[in-house]
C-alpha cells in the first residue's frame, strides 16, 4: 500500500510540481523568460516602457482584443491610435481571427500585474490584413497596412506575417522580390523600423526565413526555446536566397500570450517572438530619442548575447538590455585571449586559458556556439554545444575546408582559426 | 580536482550536442518540387459508384457501392501553367449488386448479399492546367485525361439466407468466387480532377465494359471520388 502511494506520489509529483500542461508555475516559469531573456527589469525599473512611441500591429485579426483585461489599459488611456480593416475596408478590427491580439499582449499585455511585453505604455496602430488560402490579395493589403502606418506616424512597424510556398520558390526570397519584401523595403527607407518574424518553417522542408523577414534593413526575428536558450526547431533560418544573414536577432518563442475569452495561454512562434523585440526597440527608442530607426537596428543587433558571433538560427542572438546602461556587468572579448582552439586531424579542441575575466552567470554560459565559415564569409555549417570550461571541447572538422575560418564564442568571448 | 582534469580532452559523446546546422544555399535548389520541373508523390483516394439500372429494365441493378484507390504520381512542368501527370496505383472496386438482381449468368438464388470485387493495376496519363498563384505548392489545377486498368483480382462473394425445412444450421451462408471469368482483362476511362493542393475531386467514366457482355448487364461506369496527395512542404 506504502509502495502504491509512493509511486503514485512519483507519478504525479512532476504534474504537480508544473511539468506538465498549463499549470502555474510553468506559466510562471516562461512568463518571467519572455522578457526576462531581453533583461527586461533594465528598462522597467528605469521607467522606460515604450512611452511616446507608435507601433503598427498588421496581422490576421484581433479579435477580443478590446474586452481583454489585460488590454485595457491601451483603451482607457486612449493608446490605439487608430484602425483598419483591410480585408472588409471597415475600421472594427476586433474580430476575425486571434492572432493579433496575442501578438499586441507580447508588446503591451498585462497579465496579474506582470507585464507580457516591453512596451505597455506604447500607442498602437492596429492593421487586419490576412484571410485565409494565403491569396495575392493578403500581401497586397499587407503593403497597403504598411503604407497606411507609415502614413499614421508609425515608428515601429510589428508584423508576424509571412508568405512562403504558397505564394514564391525559395530562391525569390532575396529581399527584393516579393510584394511584402518590397513594401518592407519602402518601409525601411522613410525611417520606419519594421520588425518580422523569421517564420515556422525550421522543421518543415521550407527551412528558410519567409518573406517579407527576407527584406534587407528590417529586423527578422527567430525564436529560441525559454528551457534551453538555444534556438526553437521550428524557427525559420537563414541565410537570404542571395546569402545574407537572417534572422538579425531571436528572441523566447514560447509564451504567455492572451486569447479572445480574456484569459491567458502559454503559445508557441517566432510570431511571439517579434513583439518582444518591438517592445525592446519601443523602449530603445525612448531611451534614446534621436536615434534614427536603422541606428536602433544596429544597436539591437549590438546588444545579442553572441554579437560579434552570428549564425543563421541566432542572428546575433538575444537583444540585452544592459547593454544600454553604463553599469553593464557583461563583457565581449574578441580574440584568443580566454578561448584558444588547437586541432588534430579528426577535430578542433576547445579550451578557456586564463586569465579570463569574469562574466556574470547567463542562461548560455554553458554553450560554446561555433560556426565554419567559408572564405566569402558565408556559414557553410554551424552548432550550439555544452560548453565544460579547461577541458578540450571537440568540434568535428569534417566540415572545414582549406581556406575556411572556424569561430566559436563562449560566454562572452569569441576566437577564431584559419589554416 | 579541477587542476587534474585540465587539458584532458573530453569524449565526444560527452560533450552534449544541442543544435548542429548544415547550411544550403539557395543557387544549389533542387529541380525537383511541387511546381518545378520535376515532382512525384503518393496518393490516396476513395470514390463513390452511383447505383445503376440493369440494363434495360427500369430496376436496380447496383446498388451505391465503394472504391479505393493509391499510388504515385508524377509530374513534369511542360511550361508555367501546363504540366504532365502519370500515374501508377492499385485500384479496389466492390459493386454492390442488389438484391432481386442476377449479375451472372445461371444465378437463380435471390442472395440477401452480393458484392462482385474487382482489384488490379491502374494507370494513366494527363494533362494538368494549373491555376492561380505560382508558388512552390500544388495549387489548385484541373487535370484531364485517361486512365486504364488490369483487373488482378477478382470475387462474387454472395451471403445466402438459408431457410426452409432442409436448412443447415447456420443462419446464412457465405460464398466466394474467384477469377470470374467474365471479367475483361483492361478497361479504360476518361477522367477530370479538379485538386485545390493536397486534396482533389475526382471524376470518372469507364468507357469499355469491365464484363464481357456474358453477365446480365454491366457494372455502372460512373466514378465520383476525393483524392488526397500526401505531399509535406
Amino acid at each position: 500500500m506504502i509502495k502504491r502511494a509512493l509511486y503514485l506520489t512519483l507519478f504525479l509529483l512532476p504534474l504537480l510540481m508544473g511539468f506538465a500542461g498549463d499549470s502555474p508555475i510553468r506559466w510562471e516559469m516562461i512568463l518571467e523568460k519572455q522578457t526576462g531573456f531581453l533583461e527586461g527589469k533594465e528598462f522597467s525599473t528605469r521607467g522606460i516602457t515604450g512611452k511616446g512611441i507608435r507601433i503598427a500591429v498588421i496581422d490576421a485579426g484581433f479579435k477580443g482584443a478590446d474586452s481583454h483585461p489585460g488590454l485595457a489599459h491601451l483603451f482607457a488611456n486612449n493608446r490605439i491610435a487608430g484602425t483598419w480593416d483591410f480585408v472588409r475596408n471597415q475600421e472594427n478590427v476586433f474580430n476575425g481571427n486571434p492572432h493579433g491580439t496575442a501578438v499586441l499582449s507580447c508588446i503591451a499585455g498585462i497579465w496579474d500585474g506582470k507585464p507580457c511585453g516591453l512596451a505597455p505604455d506604447a500607442t498602437f496602430l492596429l492593421a487586419r490584413t490576412e484571410v485565409s488560402g494565403e491569396p495575392k490579395k493578403e500581401e497586397v493589403n499587407w503593403a497597403k497596412a504598411v503604407e497606411w502606418a507609415i502614413k499614421n506616424g508609425a515608428d515601429i512597424i510589428q508584423s508576424s506575417i509571412g508568405y512562403t510556398y504558397h505564394r514564391y520558390f525559395q530562391e525569390e526570397l532575396t529581399g527584393r522580390y516579393s510584394i511584402a519584401a518590397q513594401a518592407a523595403i519602402k518601409a525601411a527607407r522613410t525611417g520606419v523600423l519594421l520588425v518580422n518574424s523569421a517564420g515556422n518553417d525550421g522543421s518543415s522542408r521550407w527551412q528558410t526565413v519567409d518573406t517579407p523577414a527576407d527584406a534587407d534593413s528590417i529586423l527578422s526575428v527567430g525564436a529560441i526555446d525559454p528551457q534551453s536558450g538555444i534556438a526553437a526547431g521550428f524557427s525559420s533560418k537563414g541565410p537570404t536566397a542571395d546569402g545574407r544573414m537572417k534572422p538579425n536577432v531571436c528572441a523566447p518563442g514560447t509564451v504567455c500570450a492572451f486569447t479572445p475569452n480574456g484569459k491567458s495561454k502559454i503559445m508557441g512562434g517566432t510570431s511571439f517572438a517579434a513583439p518582444l523585440i518591438s517592445g525592446f526597440a519601443a523602449c530603445l527608442m525612448q531611451l534614446m530619442p534621436h536615434a534614427s530607426a536603422q541606428d536602433i537596428l544596429h544597436a539591437i543587433e549590438q546588444s545579442g548575447h553572441l554579437y560579434p558571433y552570428y549564425d543563421y538560427s541566432h542572428g546575433f542572438g538575444v537583444p540585452q538590455a544592459s547593454h544600454f546602461f553604463q553599469n553593464q556587468t557583461k563583457t565581449k572579448q574578441q580574440g584568443n585571449c580566454c578561448l584558444v582552439i588547437d586541432t588534430t586531424d579528426q577535430s578542433f579542441q576547445v579550451t578557456t586559458e586564463g586569465p579570463c575575466q569574469e562574466t556574470e552567470k547567463s542562461e548560455w554560459s554553458t554553450y560554446i556556439y561555433y560556426h565554419i565559415s567559408d572564405s566569402s564569409g558565408m556559414l557553410r555549417m554551424y552548432g550550439v554545444k555544452e560548453f565544460i570550461p579547461l577541458i578540450r571541447n571537440n568540434i568535428s572538422r569534417a566540415a572545414f575546408q582549406k581556406g575556411d575560418l572556424l569561430r566559436v564564442f563562449s560566454n562572452g568571448y569569441t576566437a577564431e582559426w584559419k589554416e | 580536482m579541477m587542476a587534474v582534469i585540465a587539458g584532458c580532452s573530453l569524449p565526444a559523446g560527452l560533450q552534449g550536442q544541442a543544435f548542429e546546422q548544415t547550411v544550403v544555399p539557395s543557387a544549389v535548389m533542387s529541380n525537383r518540387g511541387p511546381n518545378r520541373l520535376h515532382f512525384s508523390h503518393v496518393y490516396l483516394g476513395a470514390a463513390l459508384i452511383p447505383p445503376a439500372p440493369m440494363n434495360g429494365t427500369g430496376t436496380s441493378g447496383t446498388g451505391l457501392s465503394p472504391a479505393f484507390t493509391g499510388g504515385l504520381r508524377y509530374k513534369l512542368k511542360l511550361m508555367r501553367p501546363l504540366a504532365l501527370v502519370g500515374e501508377v496505383g492499385l485500384v479496389s472496386q466492390g459493386y454492390r449488386i442488389q438484391p432481386g438482381s442476377f449479375f451472372l449468368p445461371g444465378d437463380t438464388v435471390t442472395f440477401r448479399k452480393q458484392t462482385v470485387l474487382v482489384a488490379g493495376i491502374d494507370g494513366g496519363i494527363f494533362l494538368r492546367l494549373r491555376l492561380g498563384q505560382r508558388g512552390n505548392y500544388l495549387g489548385n489545377y484541373i487535370d484531364i485525361g485517361l486512365q486504364g486498368m488490369m483487373p488482378l483480382l477478382s470475387r462474387q462473394i454472395t451471403v445466402s439466407q438459408n431457410t426452409g425445412s432442409g436448412a443447415p444450421t447456420l443462419e446464412s451462408e457465405k460464398r466466394t468466387s474467384r477469377r470470374l471469368n467474365c471479367i475483361q482483362p483492361y478497361n479504360f476511362s476518361t477522367l477530370a480532377r479538379i485538386g485545390f493542393d493536397r486534396t482533389a475531386l475526382v471524376i470518372s467514366w469507364r468507357w469499355s465494359g469491365l464484363t464481357d457482355g456474358s453477365t446480365n448487364y454491366d457494372l455502372p461506369r460512373l466514378q465520383v471520388g476525393v483524392e488526397t496527395a500526401l505531399v509535406d512542404y
